[in-house]
C-alpha cells in the first residue's frame, strides 16, 4: 500500500470478506466445531496478506472499480490505476501535496503508533515477569507430563488476576502470586503453549495495526481472539472427563467478572465477561462431532476460501443503464486486457462500436484523461464517431456483423505483438474511389486497415496504433487474401520465377447466441473479451510461378509443377519425394504439391497451389524461414530450390 | 403399520424424492420442470416427520427454509428468463455453504435412523454415510472447478463430476427407499 487509494482498496476487499465470514459464522455458530470457527478466520488472514486486486481480480464486489471511480470523482484524474504492491503500508518518499496524501500520512502514523503501543506494552510485561519469582514449576511439570504437553518456566507475579503464557521464542507461564492456580487453568495455558497460540495473537495484533481505522476488521479481530480461546476450551474438554468438565465450566464462570488486560504476545483463559459467556455456551454444546464432520468442515471452508482468495476477473465494462462517465471509465480502466489477443479484440470492437470505454480498456494510462474527456462529451457513447474519426480519415462505416481480423501477427523484439487490423467497410471509403471488379486476387469490397502494436503496461496489455486507419480494396473473408500484405519468398528456376506468399489472419471467437432455448440465432458479439486468446483464423501460403523467359520459348512448356516443404528455424526438414499429379493438394505437414497444364495462350503468371491451416495449430503464426521446392517443368524435375524471403522477410504490400 | 411407523415411512419417501428434485433437472426453455425448491420442501417435510426419531434434525429447519426460499425465488424469476444465482457472489457463497452442510447433516441423521432400524447384518447406515461423503466431496470439487481457468479438460471434468453426482444421488435415493422398506416389512 503506497497511497490512500491502495489502502482503501485493501481494507474494502478485506471488509467484504469479513462481512461474509461473520454471516457464515452466524449461520453455523451452533453447528460447526470451534476448530472450524477459528480456522475459517484463516481465509480473512489470507485475504489481508494478499495484495488486493492482484492480476486484475477482485473479491466479492468490484472494489478496484469503485475505488477508481471515487478517486476520479474526487481528483478529476483518470490517468492512474490504483495498485496494491504489498499488503503493508509503505511510506511515501515525496512531500504530501493533496488531501489524500495527508490522509495517507495520518493512516501511516496511526499504524506505527498502534504497533509501538503494542510493542511497549509487551516489553513492559516482559520486564514485570522478570521481577516475578519462580513458582509452581512442579505442578506445571506434573500437568504437562500427565497430558503429554510441553512445559515452560513458570513465574509468580504479584497482582496478576489470572494465568497466561507470554512470549513465543522464550515462553513464560505467568501465575498469580499468593494462590495456587487450578490445574485445569494450567492445562488451558499449556495447550496455548503447545499450539503456539501466542503467535496467532501476534498476527491478529499486526493486522489490527494495519487496519486500525476499520471497525469491522477490529470486530473480526476480537471474534478471532475469542474463537481461539473457545478452541483452547474445546481442546481442554477433549482431555477432561465427567465432573472435571463441569469444574472447568465453573472456573470460566468465575473469571467472567475478572479484570483482564490483553497484551499481544500473551494468551490467557480470561478474556472478558461477554466473551466468557459465549465460551460457556460453546462448552454447553461440547460434543464429539460425528465421523466425517472434519471433512464436511474442510469442504465448507474450501467452498468459501477458493472464491474469496482467488477472486474473480472483471469480464466487461459495467454500464448498468447509466452513462456516468466517471464510473464507466473507472470500470473500463480496471477491466483491463490480460492477453495481447484480448487487447487486439477490444481495440477492434471499440472501433466497430465507437464505444470509448472499450478503447479505455486497452489504451495506455497516458491517454485515459483524453478518452474520459471525449466520453463525457457524448451522452450516448455507442453513437459516437469520435473514435473512428480519431483513428483515420475513412468516411465509411465498418460492418459490425462481419467482425475483424488481425493479419500477419508477429512477435516484436520487446515482447509485444504487431499485426494489421482489418475491418470490412459497409460503403465506399471516400468519394473519389470506385468499386473494383473481381480479378481473382482483389475482391469487390473495401477494407479499413491499420497496423497495431500490442505491448505490456504493467499488468495491462495496451494497443498503440502505428499508423492512421486507411482504406484498401479487398475482402477479408477470403482465406489467403493476396490483396493484403504477405511475406514473399522467391527463387529462380530456369525461365521461371517461383514465388511463395505467406499470410496469417487471426481473431477471437466472438460468436454469440441471441436467444436462449431450443431455437437461437448467432451473431457477431461486439462485447470485448479482454482475457481471450486467438482461436479463429488461419495461416496460409500460396505458390505462384511467373514465366520470365523469352516469348518464343513459351510454347516449349506444357506443364509446370512443384512439391514443397516449409523450413522452420528449429530444424531443416528434408523434403520427401512426392509424385507430381495433375491436381494440386497438401498433406497434414504443410507440405504441398501441385501441377498446372499449360495450354493455349497462357498468362505469364501461373497460380500453382496453396494450403491453409487452422489458427488452433501450435505456432501457426510463425513464418517459415524458407521453402524447399522441387520444381518440375514438363513433368521432369528441373531443379531443387530454396525459396528465401525477399526484402529481408518484411511484410510486402501487394 | 402403526401411525409412528407410517410417519417414518412417509418421511423417508419424502427425503428420497427430495434428493431426486435436488439433483436432477429438466428444463423447458429456461424453466425447470423438476424445480429444486420442491426438493427442499420435500426435505423439510421429511425433517418434520423424522425429527421425533432424531431431534438434531429439527436444527436443520432454518437452513432448509433458507434454501427453499432461495431456490423458489430463482425458479420464479426463471419464468422471465432471469434468476437469483450468479448475480451476488456474497449470497451465492452463503447458500452454497448452507446447502453443503444441510445435505451432509441430513444424511448423517438419516444414517443414524438406519443404524437403529435396519435389519441385523445390514450395512445400510454405512452405505448412506459413504454416499453422503462421496456426494459432499464431488459437490465441493464441482464448486472449485468453476474458479479454474477455462479449458476443454475442465469442461470434461465438470461433465464427469456432474455424472458422478447424479449416480451418487441415485444411490442415495435407492438406499433411502431400502430404509423405507424396513418399516413396511417390520409392520408386515
Amino acid at each position: 500500500m503506497t497511497d490512500l487509494w491502495s489502502f482503501l482498496l485493501q481494507t474494502l476487499t478485506a471488509s467484504g470478506v469479513a462481512a461474509l465470514l461473520l454471516a457464515v459464522k452466524a449461520m453455523f455458530w451452533d453447528k460447526l466445531s470451534p476448530r472450524w470457527q477459528f480456522g475459517i478466520w484463516g481465509v480473512l488472514a489470507l485475504v489481508l496478506l494478499l495484495p488486493a486486486g492482484w492480476g486484475g481480480r477482485y473479491v466479492l464486489a468490484n472494489w478496484p472499480m469503485w475505488v477508481e471511480a471515487l478517486k476520479s470523482a474526487l481528483t478529476g484524474q483518470f490517468g492512474t490505476l490504483t495498485r496494491v504492491i504489498a499488503p503493508v503500508p509503505l511510506p511515501q518518499l515525496v512531500q504530501p501535496r493533496t488531501a489524500a496524501d495527508w490522509l495517507y500520512l495520518l493512516y501511516l502514523a496511526g499504524a506505527v503508533a498502534l504497533l509501538a503501543r503494542y510493542l511497549i506494552s509487551y516489553a513492559r510485561l516482559r520486564r514485570a515477569l522478570k521481577r516475578g519469582r519462580p513458582g509452581q514449576n512442579e505442578r506445571v511439570r506434573a500437568v504437562a507430563e500427565r497430558y503429554g504437553l510441553p512445559a515452560c518456566p513458570a513465574v509468580e507475579v504479584d497482582g496478576l488476576p489470572t494465568a497466561f503464557v507470554c512470549g513465543v521464542l522464550r515462553p513464560v507461564l505467568a501465575l498469580p502470586a499468593g494462590r495456587e492456580t487450578d490445574e485445569k487453568v494450567i492445562l488451558h495455558e499449556l495447550l496455548h503453549l503447545k499450539y503456539k497460540d501466542v503467535l496467532w495473537g501476534w498476527l491478529i495484533a499486526l493486522l489490527r495495526c494495519l487496519h486500525w481505522c476499520n471497525p469491522l476488521l477490529w470486530l473480526c479481530a476480537d471474534r478471532a481472539g475469542n474463537d481461539l480461546e473457545a478452541l483452547c476450551d474445546q481442546r481442554v474438554l477433549e482431555r477432561l472427563e465427567g465432573e472435571d468438565r463441569r469444574d472447568y465450566g465453573r472456573i470460566l464462570l468465575s473469571m467472567a467478572d475478572e479484570k483482564y488486560a490483553r497484551a499481544p504476545g500473551t494468551s490467557s483463559a480470561a478474556n472478558g465477561g461477554k466473551n466468557i459467556a459465549r465460551r460457556i455456551q460453546a462448552i454447553a454444546r461440547f460434543k464429539r462431532y460425528p465421523a466425517g464432520m472434519a471433512l464436511a468442515s474442510v469442504c465448507v471452508a474450501l467452498v468459501l476460501a477458493f472464491p474469496l482468495v482467488i477472486g474473480a476477473q472483471a469480464e466487461g465494462v459495467g454500464k448498468w443503464g447509466v452513462q456516468n462517465t466517471t464510473v464507466v471509465m473507472a470500470s473500463a480502466r480496471t477491466t483491463y486486457c490480460t492477453t495481447y489477443a484480448g487487447a487486439f479484440d477490444t481495440y477492434a470492437k471499440a472501433l466497430l462500436t465507437g464505444d470509448i470505454s472499450y478503447r479505455a480498456m486497452c489504451a495506455p494510462l497516458s491517454e485515459q484523461n483524453e478518452l474520459a474527456q471525449a466520453a463525457g462529451g457524448y451522452q450516448h457513447q455507442r453513437d459516437t464517431r469520435w473514435l473512428w474519426n480519431q483513428a483515420g480519415d475513412v468516411r465509411s462505416y465498418p460492418s459490425t456483423q462481419e467482425g475483424y481480423r488481425i493479419y500477419n501477427l508477429t512477435p516484436t523484439v520487446d515482447g509485444g505483438w504487431e499485426g494489421l487490423l482489418v475491418l470490412p467497410l459497409e460503403y465506399l471509403p471516400n468519394d473519389d474511389v470506385e468499386w473494383v471488379g473481381w480479378d481473382s486476387t482483389t475482391y469487390s469490397r473495401w477494407l479499413a486497415v491499420q497496423t497495431l502494436r500490442a505491448e505490456r503496461e504493467g499488468d495491462r496489455w495496451v494497443v498503440i496504433p502505428q499508423e492512421k486507419l486507411h482504406a484498401v480494396p479487398g475482402d477479408q473473408r477470403r482465406e489467403g487474401n493476396l490483396g493484403l500484405p504477405s511475406r514473399v519468398y522467391e527463387a529462380q528456376c530456369g525461365d521461371w520465377l517461383v514465388r511463395a506468399q505467406w499470410q496469417t489472419a487471426a481473431a477471437v471467437n466472438s460468436q454469440a447466441q441471441n436467444s436462449p432455448g431450443f431455437w437461437y440465432t448467432t451473431s457477431f458479439d461486439l462485447i470485448p473479451k479482454p482475457h481471450a486468446q486467438f482461436d479463429e483464423g488461419y495461416a496460409d501460403h500460396q505458390f505462384l510461378a511467373t514465366y520470365t523467359g523469352a516469348p518464343d520459348k513459351k510454347s516449349s512448356y506444357t506443364s509446370v509443377g512443384f512439391s514443397v516443404k516449409s523450413i522452420y528455424k528449429e530444424g531443416y526438414q528434408e523434403p520427401e519425394s512426392i509424385d507430381v499429379g495433375l491436381n494440386g493438394g497438401s498433406n497434414i505437414r504443410w507440405d504441398t504439391y501441385g501441377d498446372r497444364i499449360l495450354e493455349g495462350d497462357w498468362e505469364d503468371m501461373v497460380s500453382l497451389s496453396g494450403s491453409s491451416i487452422d489458427w488452433s495449430a501450435d505456432g501457426a503464426y510463425l513464418a517459415p524461414e524458407a521453402y524447399q521446392v522441387f520444381c518440375y517443368l514438363n513433368g521432369i524435375l528441373e531443379a531443387e530450390l530454396t525459396l528465401l524471403p525477399v526484402e529481408g522477410g518484411e511484410w510486402i504490400e501487394p | 403399520m402403526s401411525p409412528e411407523r407410517e410417519t417414518l415411512y412417509t418421511g423417508l419417501s419424502h427425503a428420497a424424492w427430495g434428493y431426486f428434485f435436488l439433483n436432477f433437472d429438466v428444463n423447458f426453455g429456461t424453466v425447470s420442470v423438476i424445480p429444486r425448491f420442491v426438493g427442499f420442501l420435500l426435505l423439510l417435510s421429511a425433517i418434520g416427520k423424522l425429527s421425533g426419531e432424531r431431534r438434531d434434525l429439527a436444527l436443520l429447519r432454518p437452513l432448509g427454509w433458507l434454501l427453499a426460499g432461495w431456490s423458489g425465488l430463482d425458479w420464479l424469476l426463471s419464468w422471465g428468463g432471469g434468476g437469483v444465482s450468479g448475480h451476488i457472489l456474497f449470497l451465492d457463497l452463503l447458500v452454497s455453504a448452507a446447502r453443503l452442510y444441510f445435505e451432509f447433516q441430513l444424511l448423517t441423521d438419516l444414517a443414524a435412523i438406519a443404524e437403529t432400524y435396519q435389519p441385523e447384518g445390514s450395512d445400510l447406515d454405512r452405505r448412506i454415510r459413504r454416499h453422503r461423503t462421496e456426494d459432499m466431496v464431488l459437490v465441493t470439487l464441482l464448486s472449485l472447478l468453476v474458479f479454474l481457468p477455462q479449458a476443454e479438460w475442465r469442461d470434461w471434468l465438470v461433465l464427469a463430476l456432474a455424472v458422478l453426482v447424479c449416480v451418487v444421488s441415485l444411490m442415495i435415493m435407492w438406499n433411502l427407499f431400502q430404509l423405507r422398506r424396513c418399516f413396511r416389512e417390520e409392520a408386515a
